[in-house]
């Protein structure tokens, strides 16, 4: 095998070799809103060139189909603009297999198709339900295996619906496919300011010796949506919040926020540290749910300016539904580093405003020697707003000019739009890029996710033992009172939506 | 416009001015980007500038060489709303050098650039007067030059390699970012198993289009990265040279520039032939022996990218170190 020193001194890109991607449930949303523009975004920023798309669905589409359907989806948004050459390039590298996701036969004719790769990707956007039938097949044709190269099954969320089903779903991909074949996407830390959470902490010497309890009095993660479930009634009835967000995307949040330094930025040794996380949350039972917990379902009230149903007049959700369309948590990590720091979070439908931020607030000085601070709100709070204005806020204490010592919270502010005027990647693109080079780092090993769901699963457990109707909160406002007596039985408040 | 560089009314002139366009906005500047050049008007200058605004806010010092009578300066704030009514701005200060040359000494602009954050000076004007990287030793964090439009490149490029060992500031060549595309397109097209056998038993190479300088940085990158042996020349002639017992060619023909196309050729001992070539509609094509499969977006990295690309950076190209190291 011949070498290629072109390459060396190149390699700071991620230059993926040449590969073949077929998307199973091409016809679906998940591959017109965000995998088609990601891969023709990859395209045309010279990421990707030498590769093959191939659209498998049930629905009877040729190649020329599908072509087409994607021609529609790059003709809107900034993609309308593209010369058609570009589209037409990238367009002529889509081909299609309409077949059952059952049937042999549509496994053979996509052998025909993706054999003369050596490098293959199978991404799963379908319904869980179809995993199992997918994977079983793509071994029984030997598509799991890729002798000169290599295969990767990137899996959509959501994964599982408890431990045992989480469980279930790994041991039906294990039966086929390596762990370091499996990668379980979470499109939520392909943001680039979730990303940027651990640059802040290891990229700077000046946090890491505070990040303990000894300087930290208490964090906060918040999610919160402006928007109630809307024409995702159905769905959500099944999902719930606790499974929607906080298993996945916040656990993801929390996991970096939390974790111990890695020796490296390999995938394993990250991942080690974030499992780890999740191993040492203090377990919440039925029998401390109340304390640790509060759910909430949305009533009728108003946001964006606009008078908005309850949850239970959604359409597809039932008026007896016990589903939470907001959480609230109070967790405890039981380490060295982070005994008695409570870690908050917030996360919920139709609130006051659409944002997500993680707040750290350090403990006040041992001495206030300024009788006049305020005691409230003086801490020094570290502030990662991930969406909208995503950025960094630090609050720090300043004198009020003037003859008297007046002490006031003034902010220190570090923000994307107003320092880096372009758009980052969308979170698919860098999540595919990173399956296609091989870093999973970004992606969910089995024993993370089974970790989540061991911790989930006993709230959700403790849920299920209580009958008592949810709190209720208004639409457009910051969640139930419950929420508030939760944060103040360890002297917080939330910080205001 | 002022006579004197007074920092202080520097300052509040720039406070002032952008006020007016962003009264609320927290004030961000990246870097000082200090910029020589004999004329306003150079394409370079102007399409950098352009990109740059909305894009890093920043604090660009131009100084004009030779602007004629007294030295004096003139001041402004460009900003910039995006989608999200957030402001970016840069301000802008302008030196016309006069007659007493004062303007151009790095003493008179030294006290307009904000402190501790990264100081660039890009060498703009003519580079057989460059006293850079020496002069800014000390002041900037890294010095850019242009080197196309030089006409005798591979000068500059000998007498640069000779000098970088003992430099402190560390220089780029926008050349050589413009061709980075390039060499990326180069090295993917060669990077199939069976792309790699015939990239080293190549004979030949020959480059046409693109500037000269561009060129020449190019046959120079494949001449240290295939180790080939032999003089490194310019791109008026033929580089000849040898790897192993084989003889290498490289040719460069219908000089031109990068973003107005080109098309690589390269030839094997076998006699087979590959050409990777720009389509003109955005996108390199291939054609020849096992090349069926590529296709590549290949877009050409004008000055304003180049520029922003490399204010991004830390350090030295050390690919670009590597490659001027070994000129010969």
């Amino acid at each position: 095998m011949f070498s290629n020193p072109l390459l060396d001194g190149l390699q700071f890109a991620k230059e993926p070799s040449p590969f073949v991607i077929t998307i199973f449930g091409a016809t679906g949303d998940l591959t017109r809103k965000k995998l088609i523009p990601a891969l023709f975004s990859l395209f045309l920023k010279g990421n990707i060139s030498q590769f093959q798309v191939v659209g498998f669905a049930r629905r009877p589409w040729t190649k020329e189909t599908f072509q087409t359907e994607a021609a529609s989806m790059l003709a809107i948004g900034h993609y309308a603009h593209v010369p058609e050459a570009q589209k037409r390039a990238f367009l002529d590298k889509l081909d299609f297999v309409s077949s059952n996701f059952d049937d042999a036969d549509g496994y053979s004719r996509l052998a025909k198709v993706v054999n003369v790769w050596d490098n293959k990707v199978y991404y799963l956007s379908t319904p869980p339900d179809d995993y199992e039938n997918i994977v079983r097949n793509l071994g029984a044709a030997g598509l799991n295996k890729s002798p000169g190269g290599y295969s990767r099954v990137i899996v959509e969320k959501p994964f599982g619906r408890d431990l045992a089903t989480a469980r279930e779903l790994n041991d039906i991909l294990s039966s086929q496919l390596e762990e370091n074949q499996i990668y379980r996407i979470d499109h939520y830390i392909g943001k680039e300011t979730v990303q940027n959470i651990l640059v802040l902490r290891f990229a700077n010497g000046i946090f890491e010796p505070l990040w303990n309890n000894r300087y930290i009095e208490n964090i906060q993660i918040t999610v919160s949506e402006s928007i109630g479930v809307g024409t995702r009634g159905n769905y959500y009835e099944k999902s719930g919040t606790l499974r929607d967000m906080v298993q996945n995307h916040i656990f993801q949040i929390m996991t970096l926020l939390l974790m111990e330094p890695p020796n490296d930025l390999s995938p394993d040794t990250i991942r080690t540290e974030k499992v780890k996380v999740l191993k040492s949350l203090r377990p919440i039972t039925h029998k401390n749910v109340r304390d640790f917990t509060v759910r909430g379902q949305y009533a009728p009230g108003i946001t964006q300016g606009k008078a908005v149903k309850g949850y239970l007049q959604e359409d597809g959700v039932s008026p007896k539904s016990q589903t939470e369309t907001f959480v609230a948590l109070k967790l405890f990590l039981d380490t060295w580093r982070w005994e008695g720091v409570p870690v908050f979070i917030r996360v919920g439908k139709s609130m006051t405003r659409r944002m997500s931020e993680v707040a750290v607030t350090f403990k006040q000085p041992p001495l206030q020697i300024f009788k006049n601070q305020a005691t409230d709100g003086g801490s020094n709070q570290l502030v990662i707003h991930i969406q909208p204005d995503e950025g960094v806020t630090f609050s720090i204490n300043a004198k009020i000019p003037g003859y008297l010592t007046q002490v006031r919270p003034v902010n220190m502010d570090f923000a994307y739009g107003n320092t880096f005027g372009e758009s980052t990647p969308e979170a698919y693109e860098r999540l595919i890029l990173d399956c296609l080079v091989g870093d999973s780092t970004l992606y969910t090993r089995r024993d993370e996710i089974e970790a989540s769901w061991t911790f989930i699963t006993r709230i959700l457990q403790g849920w299920a033992d209580d009958p008592s109707p949810l709190p209720q909160y208004k639409a457009g406002s910051a969640g139930p009172e419950e929420a508030k007596e939760l944060a103040a039985s360890s002297g917080v408040k939330w910080r205001k939506l | 416009m002022n006579r004197y560089a007074d920092p202080v009314a520097v300052e509040a002139e720039l406070r002032k001015n952008q006020q007016e366009f962003s009264p609320n906005e927290a004030r961000t500047n990246l870097f000082n980007l200090v910029v020589y050049t004999e004329n306003f008007d150079d394409v370079r200058l102007i399409e950098a500038l352009n990109y740059l605004h909305g894009k890093r806010p920043s604090r660009v010092v131009v100084v004009r060489r030779h602007a004629g009578g007294e030295t004096r300066t003139d001041v402004s704030a460009r900003c910039m709303a995006d989608a999200n009514d957030k402001v970016m701005c840069i301000q802008e200060i302008v030196i016309y050098s006069g007659d007493d040359r004062a303007g151009a000494s790095p003493e008179f602009w030294t006290p307009l650039l904000i402190r501790d954050i990264p100081v660039f000076v890009w060498w703009l004007s003519p580079l057989k007067d460059a006293p850079v990287p020496e002069l800014f030793d000390g002041i900037a964090d890294r010095c850019f030059v242009d080197t196309r439009g030089v006409p005798d490149a591979h000068l500059f490029y000998a007498d640069f390699s000779r000098k970088f060992p003992s430099l402190n500031t560390a220089v780029s060549d926008f050349s050589w970012v413009r061709i980075g595309p390039l060499l990326k397109l180069t090295a993917n097209f060669f990077n199939p198993a069976e792309m790699r056998e015939k990239l080293h038993d190549l004979v030949s190479v020959e480059f046409k289009g693109g500037h000269r300088s561009e060129v020449e940085l190019f046959f120079q990158w494949l001449k240290v990265k295939l180790e080939w042996q032999g003089k490194s020349g310019s791109t008026g002639q033929t580089w000849e040279l040898t790897s192993g017992q084989r003889k290498v060619f490289l040719k460069h023909s219908d000089p031109g520039t990068l973003e107005h196309g080109f098309e690589l050729t390269f030839v094997t001992s076998k006699g087979e032939t590959c050409v990777l070539k720009d389509s003109k509609q955005g996108f390199a094509v291939a054609e020849g022996v096992g090349t069926s499969k590529y296709t590549a977006v290949f877009r050409y990295l004008d000055t304003g990218k180049a520029l922003v690309s490399e204010v991004d950076k830390n350090a030295s190209d050390r690919l670009y170190l590597e490659v001027m190291k070994a000129w010969t």
